[in-house]
């Protein structure tokens, strides 16, 4: 998938953040852009991670 | 019984043998830099007064904090009140342990009942608890007398900055400089002699990044060794709290007082906690230490190189066998996973303030960054933590073979430039394992900035980094020397 210009990721932005309840004016938007793209930089890594279907997101520590 | 003088406390001593570790007699200007240890023999022995330590700190509080900025609250009254009671408890001959009657200092994101906690916020500036952390608790219930509450940059986001409520703290060895943080008034108070012990947090190396900064020893213990309740969140799987002190042995004493389970944390574990002070004595004659590869080593400060090559020949001297790991290959991108499932969590924790108080946010990062992170997806948090159950996995074998993993504790000098590929901080925030920093020496260029080492282990095992730490705490000198400001 091409990535989204800024335009369209300020439009997410505004609708992700009403569907979660975030009241997001356009000048926080613009203020939250680089701190969202950087977050999404780091899912893109993560994702490209291969992970068996039994993965499991959480795990105990045990002593030795 | 009638009240107590300062005489009446201090005359039992004559009829009473010194500790190996106590001094004859320790001029009041180097009562705020006695270690733990030390002050602990001689308040047990009768020949200090806790009130007398409590005063001679607080004057140099009154004296160099002005210029350091380590604390956001003195409790003066109340730490000379409680001085006051331990010195009656030990002279009525109920001496608790070592902490009774030593002046320790918590981070403000602490809860403190009755004082303000404010994780130097405006948004919790005029926050005041109903209960005390679980750690501040156990600290008081040890007879530890609390003097102040610690900086850190607004909601210990970051490792250094301003912008929160109050300016962050500076760096006793170079008061141009940041300490690192987020614990940076709890290092800095240990480094400038404004304190005896203090607690911080790590979440990302907020621990040892400034105690590497400032010269003093921080350990970030296994996640659930140290209970979490009453303290102010970033993350709550990512949230460690640790003791910091100028001294391993110190260190050993502080973890002995605050580690254990807390029916109040379900994140806390059941394990029993051993008594850490009996590793100290271990030595390290046939450890198996684990190093990097020298390629993970890309922009590291060649001062940091050559003091990590001097600590690794130390510990060839001292007996030890060490070996290049191979860490995972999830370890290049563990960073990414730590700030995903940090700021997701942070997002969640920060919901009601981000509803009712967004325009009370300072002026950090910490608002963009958090109304972000509001923005994750359950589905991206929830891949981000399966790779990270997958690193920890991976790093669980790679560690089966060694006993403890060195590390630089930072790549650069403070306030120098860091651009180093892998930090080896946030992966021990990631797995849960624990970590120490300590004094590995100092910088040639710039000139006398303090280096540290990190020491990580498996998980639930800081008995062993304690030893290894000890091993090379007392093969050098780094931890003896004292910031230009201390003469002050």
């Amino acid at each position: 998938m091409p990535p989204l210009t800024d335009a369209e990721l300020k439009q997410l932005m505004a609708q992700l953040a009403k569907v979660a309840g975030l009241e997001l004016s356009d000048e926080r938007v613009e203020r939250d852009l680089v701190a969202y793209k950087g977050h999404l930089a780091a899912i893109e890594k993560i994702r490209a991670v291969p992970l068996p279907i039994e993965a499991e997101p959480f795990t105990r520590l045990r002593k030795d | 019984m009638s009240e107590l003088t300062r005489r009446d406390f201090l005359s039992a001593a004559t009829a009473l043998p010194l500790t190996q570790a106590a001094r004859a007699s320790s001029p009041s200007t180097d009562l705020p830099y006695l270690s733990l240890t030390e002050a602990a023999a001689l308040i047990k022995a009768r020949r200090l007064s806790p009130v007398e330590l409590t005063q001679a700190i607080l004057d140099r509080i009154d004296r160099l904090d002005a210029r350091v900025g380590a604390f956001i609250t003195v409790t003066r009254d109340e730490a000379l009140r409680a001085a006051r009671e331990a010195e009656l408890e030990i002279a009525r001959g109920r001496y608790r342990g070592p902490l009774h009657g030593i002046p320790f200092g918590v981070k403000d994101t602490h809860y403190t009942k009755g004082i303000r906690t404010t994780a130097n916020t405006p948004v919790l500036l005029d926050f005041v608890p109903d209960f005390d952390a679980t750690v501040v608790a156990r600290l008081k219930a040890a007879g530890g007398v609390l003097v102040g509450k610690l900086k850190l940059p607004e909601f210990s986001f970051g490792s250094a900055g301003e912008g929160g409520a109050f300016p962050d703290a500076k760096n006793p060895w170079d008061l141009s400089r940041t300490p690192g943080g987020s614990s940076s008034g709890s290092a800095a108070a240990l480094a400038a002699g404004l304190l005896t012990v203090a607690t911080g947090g790590d979440t990302s190396g907020s621990i040892r990044n400034p105690a590497t900064f400032c010269g003093v020893v921080g350990m970030k213990p296994t996640y659930g060794r140290v209970s979490r309740r009453g303290i102010v969140v970033i993350s709550w799987s990512l949230d460690h709290v640790g003791p910091m002190t100028r001294t391993v042995a110190d260190n050993a004493m502080l973890l002995n007082v605050i580690a254990g389970s807390d029916p109040a944390d379900d994140s806390s574990s059941a394990l029993p906690v051993p008594d850490y002070t009996r590793a100290l004595q271990r030595g390290v004659r046939g450890l198996r230490v684990g190093i990097p590869k020298p390629a993970q080593f890309e922009g590291y400060h060649p001062d940091v190189m050559r003091a990590f090559a001097a600590a690794l020949e130390v510990y060839r001297r001292l007996g030890a066998h060490l070996s290049e790991l191979d860490l995972p290959a999830t370890a290049d991108l563990i960073d990414d996973v730590q700030q995903i499932v940090r700021i997701a969590e942070a997002a969640s924790y920060h919901e009601p303030f981000l509803a009712t108080k967004a325009d009370r946010y300072g002026q950090t990062s910490v608002r963009r960054d958090v109304e972000a992170g509001s923005l994750i997806t359950a589905v991206q948090y929830l891949r981000a933590q399966k790779v990270r159950a997958k690193f920890t996995d991976e790093l669980s074998q790679a560690f089966r073979g060694l006993d403890v993993f060195v590390t630089p504790g930072m790549p650069a000098p403070a306030g120098e430039r860091m651009d180093a590929k892998q930090p080896f901080r946030r992966m021990f925030n990631a797995c849960g394992f624990p970590a120490l920093v300590l004094p590995m020496g100092f910088s040639t260029s710039p000139e006398g900035l303090p280096l540290g080492l990190q020491i990580a282990a498996k998980p639930f095992d800081e008995e062993t980094i304690y030893a290894a730490a000890r091993a090379y705490e007392l093969a050098t000198e780094w931890h003896a020397r004292r910031p230009p400001l201390a003469a002050g």
